[in-house]
């Protein structure tokens, strides 16, 4: 103790440290809410799909090919390609598609991405059929040509969007088909096009 | 000399880790409540409106694909909400009110709102609104409301008299349509609502 006055200097800040500490302590609460989310998109794919045109369907590539979208299970996206495109080339593509996941969705009008290179305007047309609950959906797919959609037009008994398509049971059940009419407007006399087509599902 | 500071460096320091610990213990606020305190508790909750759907189609949503449960101290008052959903879906929303209440032995308080979310080692890590959409995808907006129902514009400065509650509603939504890489994710989040004697000037 031989300098009181430093020890008391020492002291005193010390001590209000420790009691202001101590105070503020007292002088907070909290209170908490805690968010855990599970995340489960909608699992709507194509399982499987056509491009039928008057113009040789064999100018037309499809991806994913038909055996590698068997093997992936299907897929929300697929493109079309050609390098034989000329103004008022047009092309039909129709989509069988399922719900995969595990509650129902709505399906919508899709999306359309055309690489054009040129400035190609393109028109389309979307006709809904479904839900089918079970293998009744073969009047709007498999007995379907492109001689018919020419001369008869889209299968009948399309129904306005969206189309809801319960959970998944089988592979025969929860499915829609949807048929599309996509011509290109305008462009040079002959050009390479690349179409990609994007289902989409909402919430119901 | 060195026998009387020593014990005192000890009791700064563990006053200080004490309010350290109060402040960081977010669930474990172990302080008596007495009079000239803050205290603050969670006095009610109800589910405004959800699109939370019945995934497994059993007839029941709330307490099942939606769950919340409300958490006590040691005093039986209500310190958190354990607020679980799966699964959400693109556009899925929640619009939940809170009460929060003063208790009849705190003091004035003002209310400072603050976001963490969970990293993979459960962490809290302090984020925003702006955070938890570009992390999670969620649209995070609060707004709050005093006992009359008149929205409280600035929460920060509303002193809340003890005895007296004010209600949070807050509204999520879930915009993950294009954002198939979060497809079976779950992350969690916090909201903190702390409670302070109210700052003067400014």
């Amino acid at each position: 103790m031989r300098n009181p006055k430093i020890l008391v200097a020492l002291l005193i800040p010390i001590l209000f440290i420790s009691m202001g500490a101590y105070s503020y302590a007292h002088f907070t609460d909290l209170v908490v809410k805690k968010y855990k989310l599970h995340v489960k998109c909608f699992m709507v794919d194509i399982t499987s799909y056509k491009a039928v045109s008057r113009y040789d369907d064999e100018l037309i590539t499809k991806n994913p090919p038909d055996d590698e979208l068997a093997a992936m299970g299907g897929t929300t996206t697929i493109s079309l390609s050609t390098n034989k495109a000329f103004p008022g080339w047009y092309v039909w593509v129709g989509l069988l598609i399922q719900n995969k996941g595990d509650f129902p969705a709505n399906v919508n009008t899709p999306l359309y991405s055309i690489s054009d290179p040129t400035g190609v305007g393109v028109h389309t047309e979307q006709y809904f059929y479904g839900p089918f609950a079970h293998a009744d959906f073969q009047n709007a797919w498999g007995k379907v040509t492109w001689k018919d959609l020419e001369q008869y037009g889209p299968p009948s008994g399309n129904v306005p969007p969206p189309v809801t398509l319960e959970p998944y049971g089988d592979d025969y059940k929860n499915k829609m088909v949807l048929w599309i009419y996509l011509e290109l407007l305008n462009g040079a006399q002959q050009f390479q096009v690349h179409i990609e087509i994007t289902v989409l599902a909402t919430s119901i | 000399m060195a026998t009387l500071i020593l014990p005192i460096l000890l009791i700064a320091i563990g006053s200080t880790a004490f309010a350290e610990f109060i402040m960081t213990a977010r669930l474990t606020a172990t302080t008596t409540a007495e009079s000239g305190d803050i205290a603050i508790e969670i006095s009610g909750w109800k589910i405004e409106s959800t699109n939370t759907i019945d995934a497994n189609g059993n007839g029941v949503t709330l307490g099942d694909e939606l769950k919340i449960e409300g958490v006590t101290d040691g005093d039986g008052k209500t310190i958190e909400l354990g607020i679980t959903v799966d699964p959400i879906f693109p556009d899925w929303y929640l619009n939940l009110t809170v009460g929060v209440h003063n208790t009849l032995v705190s003091t004035p308080v003002t209310l400072i709102r603050r976001i963490f979310y969970f990293d993979s080692n459960n962490n809290p890590v302090e984020t925003d609104v702006a955070g938890l959409l570009s992390l999670f995808r969620i649209k995070y907006s609060d707004k709050w409301y005093d006992e009359t129902g008149q929205p409280i514009p600035d929460i920060t400065t509303y002193e809340i008299w003890p005895c007296h509650t004010i209600t949070t509603l807050e509204s999520l939504t879930f915009d993950g349509q294009n954002y198939p890489e979060l497809q079976d994710q779950t992350f969690s989040f916090m909201i903190e609502i702390q409670a302070i004697y109210p700052q003067t000037g400014g």
